[in-house]
């Protein structure tokens, strides 16, 4: 789903974008995902499709690549299991036309390493099991357990683990996977999706009786879609729905979740899912309509392929049932839709980018330096370059190539250590004459007055100027003495000219501070940043507060005027003058390590702003405490409301101006 | 004095108030004033407006000839080939008198003895032609029927002209009336269906007309293949078993009609369109290749495998009369299907030319239409020989992109930094180089109407002109990229008048982005053009107008797919000969005299499940008379494999490259660019431009042979006799020298 929006923001967005010219492409396109910006945007492709022309079938239903790189295939529709060669050509076909060893609308299989194919035969509700050869070896009835109770035994996907122990979904079960061992005996269920716990279930657990409770609709967990096993034996549950929220799920030998039930971008339609041996993950989504790659922790790295019903081009797949993946990391997808299969081959960049994704995740930063120099000569523009060279720049300890590689690519944990490393050379090299700065600029911050008193007491500055002068420790005085300062403010009312500049200054110190925080605290991309809507984020609550706090606090019995409350709520931005200038330069040499002292300050930045508010309620509209923080609490409420308005207005007023921007388009394009 | 003012008088009102109209009518006027009218434009440049040429209807009494033992009578005849025609059916046959070899219109009879299908596909089966019609009356007038020459109410009339033979069907019950001409040349066989030969009297209105659908229709277990034109050239084999192919290969000319909604109903599609509207049949000795002569732009090329609609392989056009569309009756209400009111009423022309022997095959095809192209003068002239092989470098040289809340002109590559790249690539020895530069325009694709002044932060129009000048010297064309055919919706010009229509009569638009008018795209070009003369510019490399055509369903009167041809031909001959040189993407076969390079011509198939092998079949017909490139050598998925297509299939080098990052650029409408920072690139560009190089002499000499060695190693051999040998298995090529060399 949230695939989906991206595609409808891209789609938004694609003004800027002039329709895309039609040479030299491949049937699809292919996206890698930004984690930082959370997008997925355009890259070379990483695989291709190939012209396989395999042998026709009839409705592939399951695919799984042996150990020997042949493709098996279940085909639902000529009740046969199809074997291919590497190149797609039949090699052997399995089932028999009549007797035991005829299937009846298989819908899975699955191989193991000694080449012995086990058949999820839905429709003779068994499991059938060939050898190498073809040859029918045996079959696996409902195993005879009362804990399977009435259910129907419908196998649909199963996998074989090492110790032969059988992992089977049955059609639509939502008690997990049966699992049963060689004898044909019952092992108990593995793996259950967990039941949804929604407000509304719990409401109704709450509220109803037993009566009422067994006429609702048992909130019953998902069914699991798909299975496989990779190649450390762990057991990957796919299941569709929920917008990819635990849509693959790895499961050790006691069923719990490596995943942690992790949200799946790419994963509300998930069909099936492959690991290859380097621990990849390869979905198809029907939502996405591509095939999706990720790593080990299911993290979205890349996406292709299409999904189109009317199909007649390899790469595009009808109605796709299954994903395989062979050892040299071909993907191999059946399609029931159009009776083939699909073969895509890793391009050139995408086996670079992959082999260099997969010693980087391995830790093997060293030997993914000649993949990652080869996906850079290639592409300047994947964020995953930067990444694998920031880190293997930062192991080889280059840290300013590591620091302006990081930087690019956000990576603000890594930039953190580069960064950290090239201070401490920094200190270490400039030691003495850092000393002597700092002594220096105390000096000199001693001395400076000195001179500057001097003059002032020569020629006393008069009128304007004076007040100028004055504002800082005016400022200062009202931050440190809020209730001596707002009281003396009461009495003395400054010209409009002193706010709107104390106004204009915290604008200034915000713009500043959307520019220079260092990159640590604030990773973005500058260029991007959207300052009128950062300031308006920032003048908007001000201007609120200052309203409600006056409507509230004059029905309330307040004393305060308007302009008192302009003032006193501008005064009260003093804390916000003083600390971000200390907070941008300390933001710019801190670590993540230290990060908190820049956190504390922005964190007393804002308290001190707050006790400002208070402060200044209480003293203008001269209420005592208890009565000032019920003001507060109403005045929020207040804002609240205020914004919930305004947003009703704007929204029904767009309204309208949508009606007469598209009136216009209409006149000037269509007519 | 003071009083007047505050109570002026109702003569000053007034006179006040039609100032201010005058003023606002004014401003409108002048803000209106700026372009350049279509007309003018097309006198200036010396661009006519499109005239159709009609072909008449052959007169002369009505030819009842008897039929011989086989069926067939002779209709015409000359020194090469014999048409026959069987009175009865009206199905035809031409004799090749060089070899005796027949090709029929249907398959024989003892053919259809093993046919499976029956009723309505067995009766086409036996027809010269399929039409398909639909109502103009009633309720649901998109039900499409078909009609057929075993129509048992048909009416049908022979004429005989000098070389041919005209058929005229009437249904009268319908009141249809079809015309198909046969015309004999030396080479082989016309087909026709005029314009004035189609008669719609009735309530039923033609809607597509399969012209000779089995024409050597060819079984399964024959040797061959069928010939469709699917990127570089596509091969069916009639050996090959194939992934369930539900519809077939049914594909327009030029691709679909960008102007229809209907075509947009499956966005998803992603193909190679047919450059060249060009179809061919391989069986065993024997080989034809068909031209769609006329009319080819409002035509399928159709092939289907057997298990269709018959147990045979054929291959044919479905030429288009009508287009189904969807039109909105609300802005709220799902659109309704209908079908166009008025007629493509133009002729339609496919000449057969038969090969036989070792001509017989994908490269005698190609010769064929390299032929029939000379012989209209519809390609190039040879090319001279060269020392050195040219290499086409494109310099970005930048886009605007949305940066810190404005728009901002992002400079990647100014005038200053092309040339250093133009004279380091000399210095490494790249003897023969031409450059495209991208980006030039005021703000880049930033209001794409306003073009100048050329963009200050390149260096602006000072900048531009010395890095020419200095190119000049080195003997170095510059050419200038742009678009004239896609406007933006931050374009001042009004897309109401100026952009194409769809049949429903509302403005394309696309994400709010139009198409301009043909005209509008000439008056635009021309404007630029007297800009770009002044500076020194060597001509310009055309975006659009060799990959994309389109009709414009103005209510004012329609022009068709022909029409936008014949103007953008005009163009790009406009183009030639006022600045010296015109290029193209992709090189559609109008352009083919028109252009001196085709950039990013398809080297690849559209992945289609019924094509089964890739063949340089464009590129022998253009080798020796058009240079062209395939995907820029650095942005190419695969590094090794494209290279060695690129040798293999004869195109030369390109690059598309800049000075600083193309990082720079992501967030621009320019984020392909993946990689095209300079100094990455410049060592790899070298080794492999002395690759291309070793190939030099080859440039100016047409392929004369191509062949499959094994599936790793092909063969291109050249008029000389030299054979380029590629070999995709150890990623290696080599030069065989011919007899000739």
């Amino acid at each position: 789903m949230k695939r989906l929006i991206v595609f409808l923001l891209l789609a938004a967005t694609s003004m800027l974008v002039l329709p895309e010219a039609v040479h030299a492409q491949l049937p699809y396109r292919t996206f890698y995902y930004d984690s930082n910006q959370t997008t997925w945007l355009r890259i070379q492709a990483v695989y291709a499709p190939v012209n396989t022309h395999t042998a026709s079938l009839s409705e592939p239903s399951d695919l799984h690549v042996g150990a020997d790189d042949k493709v098996y295939v279940a085909d639902k529709g000529m009740n046969k299991i199809v074997v291919l060669d590497s190149g797609g050509a039949l090699l052997q076909t399995m089932g028999g036309e009549e007797g035991i060893s005829q299937l009846s609308a298989p819908e899975g299989l699955f191989v193991t390493p000694e080449r012995e194919v086990y058949v999820a035969d839905s429709g003779n509700q068994r499991i059938a099991v060939f050898g190498a050869d073809g040859q029918f070896l045996r079959e696996y009835k409902k195993p005879d357990s009362p804990l399977l109770g009435q259910e129907h035994f419908v196998p649909t996907k199963l996998v074989v683990d090492r110790r032969g122990v059988m992992y089977v979904n049955l059609n639509s079960s939502y008690q997990g996977l049966v699992r049963i061992n060689q004898d044909g005996e019952f092992m108990g269920y593995f793996g259950a999706n967990k039941a949804k716990q929604t407000v509304m279930s719990w409401l109704k657990r709450a509220l109803l009786n037993k009566e009422q409770m067994a006429k609702e609709l048992a909130n019953l967990p998902a069914p699991i879609t798909n299975v496989a096993l990779d190649k450390d034996g762990m057991i990957f549950t796919m299941t569709a729905g929920d917008f990819g929220k635990g849509a693959i799920r790895k499961l050790n030998a006691g069923g719990v979740d490596a995943f942690k039930n992790k949200t799946l971008n790419g994963g509300h339609g998930i069909v099936d899912a492959a690991m290859d041996s380097n621990g990849f993950i390869y979905n198809i989504d029907t939502v996405s309509s591509a095939i999706n790659v990720y790593d080990q922790n299911g993290e979205a790295l890349f996406s292709f392929g299409l999904i189109d019903n009317e199909t007649q081009q390899y790469g595009v797949m009808g109605y796709p049932t299954a994903i395989g993946v062979d050892s040299k990391f071909n993907l191999w997808v059946s399609d029931s839709r159009t009776g083939t299969v699909h073969k895509f081959t890793r391009t050139g960049f995408g086996s670079d980018v992959l082999n260099a994704l997969a010693l980087y995740m391995d830790g093997k930063y060293a030997e993914s330096k000649p993949y990652w120099d080869k996906v850079y000569e290639r592409n300047d523009m994947y964020n995953g370059v930067f990444q694998g060279l920031g880190k293997v720049y930062l192991h080889e300890e280059s840290n300013a190539d590591a620091l302006s590689f990081l930087k690019i690519a956000f990576d603000t944990k890594s930039y953190s250590k580069a960064f950290w490393q090239i201070r401490l050379e920094w200190i270490q090299t400039h030691f003495i004459a850092l000393i002597a700065g700092i002594i220096g600029l105390i000096v000199l911050l001693r001395l400076i007055p000195v001179p500057v008193r001097k003059l002032l007491k020569r020629y006393p500055p008069t009128g304007r100027w004076k007040q100028w002068l004055e504002l800082p420790g005016q400022l200062w005085h009202v931050m440190l003495h809020p209730y001596e300062g707002f009281y003396r403010l009461k009495e003395k009312r400054m010209a409009p000219w002193v706010i709107l500049s104390i106004l204009a200054l915290t604008l200034i110190m915000k713009l500043l501070s959307l520019y220079y925080t260092g990159f640590l605290f604030h990773p973005v991309e500058l260029s991007l940043i959207n300052y009128y809507g950062s300031l308006g984020l920032f003048v908007l609550p001000w201007v609120t507060w200052v309203i409600a706090n006056y409507l509230v606090c004059s029905v309330k019995d307040g004393e305060g005027r308007f302009g008192e409350v302009i003032q006193g709520s501008t005064y009260a931005l003093a804390p916000y003058l003083f600390f971000s200038v200390p907070i941008m330069i300390l933001s710019n040499i801190v670590t993540l390590d230290e990060r908190v002292i820049v956190d504390a300050l922005n964190a007393i930045m804002y308290i001190w702003m707050a006790v400002m508010m208070l402060v200044m309620t209480q003293v203008i509209h001269n209420f005592d405490f208890l009565e000032t923080i019920k003001n507060i609490a109403i005045t929020i409420f207040t804002i609240g409301l205020i914004w919930l308005f305004a947003f009703i207005v704007f929204g029904l007023s767009y309204n309208l101006y949508d009606f007469f921007y598209q009136l216009y388009k209409e006149v000037t394009l269509y007519v | 004095m003071f009083k007047l003012v505050r109570h002026p008088p109702v003569w000053l009102k007034l006179s006040g108030a039609i100032l201010l109209i005058v003023l606002a009518v004014l401003l409108i006027v002048l803000s209106q004033g700026g372009e350049l009218a279509p007309e003018t434009a097309l006198e200036r440049t010396g661009i006519e407006k499109p005239q159709t040429q009609r072909a008449p209807l052959f007169e002369g009494p009505e030819w009842k000839p008897a039929a011989g033992s086989d069926g067939y009578a002779l209709a015409a005849e000359n020194a090469s080939y014999a048409l026959y025609a069987d009175p009865a059916s009206s199905q035809v046959a031409v004799l090749d008198k060089r070899t005796g070899f027949r090709w029929t219109s249907n398959p024989s009879k003892e053919q259809l003895e093993r046919e499976t299908v029956k009723g309505g596909l067995l009766a086409n089966l036996q027809s010269p032609f399929v039409l398909t019609y639909v109502r103009t009356e009633g309720k649901d007038q998109t039900i499409r029927e078909v009609l057929n020459a075993l129509d048992p109410k048909i009416k049908m009339a022979m004429v005989k002209s000098d070389t041919g033979l005209q058929v005229a069907y009437q249904f009268p019950e319908k009141g249809i009336t079809l015309t198909i001409q046969y015309e004999l040349t030396d080479k082989g066989l016309k087909v026709r269906l005029p314009g004035d030969g189609i008669k719609e009297e009735g309530e039923f209105a033609v809607f597509s007309v399969d012209l000779l659908p089995s024409f050597g229709a060819a079984s399964p277990e024959e040797d061959g293949y069928l010939f469709l034109p699917d990127g570089p050239g596509g091969l069916v084999h009639f050996d090959r078993s194939r992934a369930n192919v539900s519809k077939g290969y049914i594909h327009q000319v030029y691709g679909m009609e960008i102007t229809n909604a209907a075509n947009w109903s499956r966005s998803g599609e992603r193909r190679e369109n047919i450059a060249y509207p060009v179809f061919g049949v391989k069986r065993g000795e024997h080989a034809f290749m068909a031209v769609l002569s006329s009319g080819g732009d409002s035509a399928n090329i159709a092939a289907m495998p057997p298990g269709m609609k018959s147990s045979f392989y054929n291959v044919y056009t479905s030429q288009i009369f009508r287009e189904e569309y969807l039109y909105r009756t609300s802005r709220l209400a799902a659109p309704l299907k209908a079908v166009q009111k008025q007629r493509l009423d133009t002729d339609r022309e496919v000449e057969y030319r038969f090969l036989s022997g070792k001509d017989a095959g994908y490269v005698g095809m190609a010769g064929a239409y390299r032929e029939y192209l000379t012989e209209h003068g519809k390609l190039a002239e040879p090319l001279a020989p060269v020392e050195h092989i040219p290499m086409r470098v494109k310099i970005m040289g930048g886009d605007y992109a949305e940066a810190f809340s404005q728009i901002r002109y992002i400079a990647a590559t100014t005038f200053d930094q092309a040339g250093a790249i133009v004279e380091d690539l000399k210095r490494r020895g790249v003897g023969n180089l031409n450059v495209v530069y991208y980006g030039w325009q005021h703000r880049g694709d930033y209001d794409k109407y306003r073009r100048f002044p050329i963009e200050p932060s390149l260096g602006g129009e000072q900048a531009a002109r010395e890095f020419i000048a200095k190119m000049k010297q080195a003997d170095v064309p510059v050419l200038f990229e742009e678009d004239f055919v896609w406007l933006d919706p931050y374009s001042s010009l009004s897309g109401k008048t100026n952009g194409i229509r769809g049949i429903e009569g509302t403005v394309f638009v696309d994400g709010d982005w139009y198409i301009s008018k043909p005209s509008r795209t000439v008056a635009m070009a021309y404007e630029t053009i007297e800009k770009l003369k002044d500076i020194g510019v060597s001509g310009i490399h055309f975006n659009w107008i060799g990959e994309m055509v389109f009709h414009d369903y103005d209510p004012h009167g329609i022009s068709t797919r022909a029409d936008t041809i014949g103007m953008y031909k005009g163009l790009l001959d406009y183009t030639r000969r006022t600045l010296g040189q015109a290029s193209v993407y992709q090189g559609n076969d109008y352009t083919l005299n028109q252009t001196d390079f085709i950039t990013n011509m398809s080297s690849e198939s559209s992945y289609d499940f019924m094509v089964d092998e890739t063949v340089p079949f464009y590129p022998i017909v253009l080798h020796g008379h058009i240079p062209y490139s395939f995907e820029e050598g650095n942005l190419r998925n695969d590094a090794e494999e494209e290279f060695l297509k690129a040798i293999e299939y004869g195109a030369v080098p390109s690059y598309f490259l800049t000075n600083d990052d193309s990082r720079k650029l992501r967030y621009s409408a320019s984020g392909y660019l993946y990689s095209t920072r300079y100094d990455k690139w410049a060592n790899r560009i070298q080794a492999e431009y002395e690759a291309f190089d070793s190939l030099a002499s080859l440039y100016a000499q047409q392929i004369v042979n191509h062949e499959r060695l094994s599936p790793e190693r092909y063969a291109t051999t050249y008029e000389d006799g030299t054979r380029v040998i590629v070999d995709y298995g150890s990623k290696t090529f080599k030069v065989e020298k011919g007899a000739g060399a």
